[in-house]
C-alpha cells in the first residue's frame, strides 16, 4: 500500500503544470488511503476491494443509477 | 469506478460514498474544502476524473497485500552510512569503504579490525585494550538483546500477517513480490562445522575457525 500511495504523489508532480488535476493530488491520496485501509474494518474482502477500485461491484442499485446518471 | 466515486464526492454528490467514512453523507451542512469540483466545467471533471482513474489503477491480478518487506536492507544502508556518508564524494576509497561495511554488517567491527591489521601485514590476532573490550563485549550484548528482540517482534509479525493472509483468500490472485509468502530471515544460531560453538560470522564459522580460515589453516 505505501508503494501504491508513494506512486499515485509521483504520478500527480509529473502531470503538466497546467492540469487541472494536479491540484486534486492531496485529496485523491487521502480518500485512497482512507478506503483501502478502512476496508478491513468495513468487513470488506480484499477482492471486493479490488473489484471497487476497479468496477465499482460494491455499489447498490442506487449508487450504481447514480454512477450512471454521471457517465 | 473508484475514480468516478471520488469525482462525484468533489462535487458534492455523496451517494457513492462509504456510509462509515464519508462524514458528508452524514451532515448535509458541511462544506467541502477546496480544491472542490463543484461548479467546474464538464471538461476539466472529465480530466480530472480521468487522471485520478489512471493515478488509482491496479495491474490486473495482482493482490493488495504484498509480502515485502526492506528493512534488511534499510538495515545495511544505515550501518553503511557509517563508512560512506553522502556529503562526501570517496572516489578513491568507495569500494573499500563499502567492502569494510559489508564486512562490519556480516562479521561486525572486530572481524573488519582484523581484516585491516591483516592488510597492513600485521597479526590478525589483536591485543586488545581494556576500554576495547570493554566496548566490544557491551556491543555484543547489546546485539544478542537485539537478536531476542527481533525475534519476538518477528514472531508477532508472523502471526499477523498469517492472519492478514488467511482473511484474505488469495482468490487466484498473484501476490505483490517473490512466492508470495512472507519469509523472514531466520535469526535462530547455528554450529559452526567445528561443532565446538556457535557460528558466529556470515561464513558460517565460530571465532576460531574465522582465524584459522584468515591464517589459511583451514
Amino acid at each position: 500500500m505505501a508503494h501504491k500511495v508513494k506512486n499515485l504523489n509521483k504520478f500527480f508532480d509529473l502531470l503538466p503544470r497546467d492540469d487541472p488535476a494536479r491540484e486534486f493530488k492531496d485529496v485523491t491520496r487521502d480518500l485512497y488511503v482512507l478506503y483501502l485501509f478502512s476496508a478491513i474494518d468495513e468487513g470488506i474482502s480484499e477482492a471486493e476491494l479490488r473489484a471497487y477500485l476497479a468496477e465499482g461491484m460494491l455499489l447498490d442499485s442506487r449508487n450504481i443509477s447514480a454512477f450512471a446518471a454521471f457517465s | 469506478m473508484f475514480a468516478v466515486g471520488i469525482a462525484l464526492h468533489l462535487q458534492g454528490n455523496h451517494d457513492g460514498c462509504w456510509p462509515t467514512l464519508c462524514t458528508f453523507r452524514r451532515n448535509d451542512e458541511l462544506v467541502l474544502p477546496t480544491p472542490h469540483l463543484c461548479g467546474k466545467p464538464s471538461r476539466v471533471v472529465r480530466e480530472v476524473s480521468e487522471a485520478i482513474r489512471r493515478a488509482t489503477k491496479s495491474p490486473e491480478s495482482q493482490r493488495l497485500v504484498t509480502s515485502l518487506r526492506t528493512s534488511h536492507s534499510e538495515s545495511f544502508h544505515h550501518s553503511k552510512l557509517s563508512y560512506v556518508n553522502k556529503r562526501t564524494d570517496f572516489w578513491q576509497t568507495y569500494e573499500a569503504r563499502v567492502g569494510l561495511a559489508v564486512v562490519e554488517y556480516n562479521d561486525g567491527p572486530a572481524a573488519v579490525r582484523r581484516l585491516v591489521r591483516r592488510a597492513f601485514g600485521l597479526s590478525p590476532v589483536l591485543v586488545e585494550s581494556p576500554a576495547t573490550l570493554q566496548r566490544d563485549q557491551g556491543r555484543e550484548a547489546q546485539r544478542r538483546r537485539n537478536r531476542e528482540q527481533r525475534r519476538l517482534e518477528q514472531e508477532g509479525v508472523r502471526q499477523r500477517r498469517d492472519k492478514a493472509m488467511a482473511d484474505y483468500a488469495p482468490n487466484d490472485l498473484v501476490a505483490y513480490g517473490p512466492g508470495g509468502t512472507y519469509d523472514p530471515v531466520d535469526s535462530e544460531q547455528h554450529m559452526c562445522a567445528c561443532m565446538m560453538s556457535v557460528a558466529t560470522t556470515a561464513a558460517g564459522q565460530c571465532f576460531a575457525c574465522s582465524l584459522m580460515s584468515d591464517d589459511g589453516v583451514l
